[in-house]
């Protein structure tokens, strides 16, 4: 009796692993590969966008500033700076995702992350997450690298997280739909070129939107960029060009439409699954 | 001669035509696989520079107001225009050359290339001259371009051409040294992000020296895409004085000779692409 509770129990042992209703150990380890995936090139992934960043920020100073300009109330520089941050994080965010499922498509190491037991919610939120990392570790840093050199203060914490989430969520989940869509690194380069790049810097970043001409400023605020740019800056320094409320329930929305549209592509293995 | 096989005849053959082969090497290496790949690639090697640097142009238009004058007798977009189509070409010089080596060797194709009877210099050549046509066709596109803002303009056509081509030729023998340094794509976006751009964006593509404080003025004055940004803005518009444009002309002369001889040793040694 006593050898055969034995060996029960060992049967036990070995006895395949139970998966909850949530996989959070694959979710974890998911989402610690794509962030140390990340860090792993952290001069590319981190300093890079920092330095280029401040050197933006230089230049635009140096090249606009000196007219003593204000522009909403503030300083150039001052109205400029959260903008720039905004920017990066957008990138950044967007790159990570774009590039892990492209590189993993192209290398074929696609299926380590297809084959174990993750659901496709849980597939789509570990690799979001892991781009929304990305995006607002390479924010915090261009924040406390800009207050090396300018008096930067927050008006609206709140807002300008609310802001950040939002926005990196959004282009991390855009990265993940063009990583699927892209079957070479020229479409999503194109992608980057020709959309992600053109709708970030003309939404508002480097110039009030009341600067453009009056249809402009119809278009400008078909842009999600302009929004995400405007409620970020607005936590800044505490002025919008546009209304905060519209752009802090725009964002959410958008990006549960992108949510729905990359998990059907997720489950139903649009150029993932042979 | 005891080998009198059918190679004897292609021999002769060889050595009377050895001018018209070298130059057909060079043409086969720049013209087939170079030129056809960029071409290939437009949308990227092209079309992406082109869309980025007028999207620069019109924020700038936006931030500015069409009526600033950065110097006296020039407008804002005058002043930045012959910087950023300079810089451009620079950055795509130095890309396209970079790549090209770089796939090459991970690829290894590079051993189909090292194997045809090519000479160093031919090899330096006929690398680097896809990435200078590359880098004057996105110049010559720009600047048509960007007449939208600015206006026509060209002050003096012989200093524009020759400080377009020798930063391009500067930037493409930077390229070679980096792809033949370069094992992985790391150490280019290093020298890409930590060197390059820097060096292009404090170099005075959009402000004038006197915006900095005079004790750094030096550090721009030896930034060699100052010297490039400042005698091609001199060629399109004619702003800044002869002197200094003959000891930045001179002084690029001299460091373009440099990296072409580091460009030529470096292959002549096979440095980390021959065995």
């Amino acid at each position: 009796m006593c050898r055969m509770a034995l060996i029960d129990q060992k049967l036990t042992q070995i006895a395949p692993r139970t998966i909850g209703r949530v996989n959070t150990l694959g979710l974890w380890t998911l989402y610690s590969r794509e962030v140390k995936r990340f860090l792993n090139v952290f001069t590319q992934t981190l300093m890079a966008p920092v330095i280029t960043t401040l050197l933006f920020l230089a230049v635009f100073a140096l090249a606009l500033g000196g007219l003593s300009r204000t522009v909403g109330g503030v300083d150039y520089i001052t109205f400029l700076a959260p903008g720039l941050m905004m920017m990066t994080m957008t990138q950044n965010s967007f790159a990570n995702t774009s590039s892990s499922i492209l590189i993993a498509k192209v290398q074929g190491n696609i299926v380590d992350i297809l084959m174990p037991p993750l659901a496709p919610w849980e597939m789509a939120l570990g690799i979001a997450a892991g781009g929304i990392t990305r995006g607002l570790m390479v924010g915090l840093t261009v924040f406390f690298a800009m207050m090396l050199f300018l008096p930067i203060s927050l008006a609206h914490p709140l807002s300008a997280l609310w802001f950040a989430i939002n926005a990196c969520m959004m282009l991390a989940l855009l990265g993940m739909l063009g990583g699927i869509w892209a079957q070479k690194y020229d479409h999503i380069a194109a992608v980057t070129n020709f959309i992600i790049t053109p709708l970030s810097f003309l939404s508002g970043t480097f110039y009030s939107i009341d600067r453009l001409p009056d249809a402009w400023v119809a278009v400008a605020h078909f842009n999600p960029f302009f929004y995400m740019i405007d409620g970020f800056r607005y936590g800044f320094i505490g002025h919008a060009d546009g209304n905060i409320i519209i752009g802090a329930i725009l964002l959410p929305v958008v990006n549960l439409i992108l949510w729905f549209v990359t998990h059907r592509l997720i489950a139903t293995g649009y150029r993932l699954k042979a | 001669m005891s080998d009198a096989t059918p190679d004897q005849s292609d021999k002769i053959v060889h050595s009377e035509g050895v001018r018209i082969i070298a130059v057909l090497r060079i043409w086969t290496l720049f013209y087939r696989r170079g030129v056809i790949r960029f071409m290939r690639f437009w949308v990227e090697s092209l079309l992406g520079p082109m869309v980025s640097t007028m999207l620069f142009m019109t924020v700038f238009t936006l931030a500015l107001g069409p009526s600033d004058e950065m110097v006296p007798g020039l407008s804002a977009l005058q002043f930045i225009a012959p910087g950023l189509t300079i810089f451009v070409l620079s950055q795509t010089a130095f890309q396209n050359v970079c790549f090209m080596l770089i796939i090459d060797k991970q690829e290894g194709v590079i051993t189909d290339v090292l194997m045809a009877p090519l000479s160093p210099i031919e090899l330096l050549f006929g690398y680097s001259l896809a990435g200078i046509a590359n880098a004057l066709l996105v110049a010559i596109l720009l600047l048509g371009a960007m007449t939208v803002f600015t206006g026509p303009m060209l002050y003096d056509f012989w200093v524009t051409a020759f400080f377009a081509i020798s930063a391009a030729l500067f930037f493409s023998m930077i390229g070679i040294v980096v792809g033949l340094w370069s094992d992985k794509w790391d150490q280019f976006s290093l020298v890409d992000n930590f060197l390059v751009l820097p060096l292009g964006l404090l170099s005075g593509t959009f402000f004038t020296l006197n915006r900095i404080p005079e004790s750094w003025q030096w550090l721009f004055e030896a930034n060699p895409m100052f010297w490039i940004i400042s005698g091609f803005r001199y060629g399109i518009t004619g702003y800044g004085s002869t002197e200094s444009l003959i000891w930045q002309g001179g002084m690029l002369i001299v460091l373009t000779l440099v990296a072409v001889t580091c460009g030529w040793a470096l292959l002549k040694r096979g440095y980390k692409i021959k065995a």
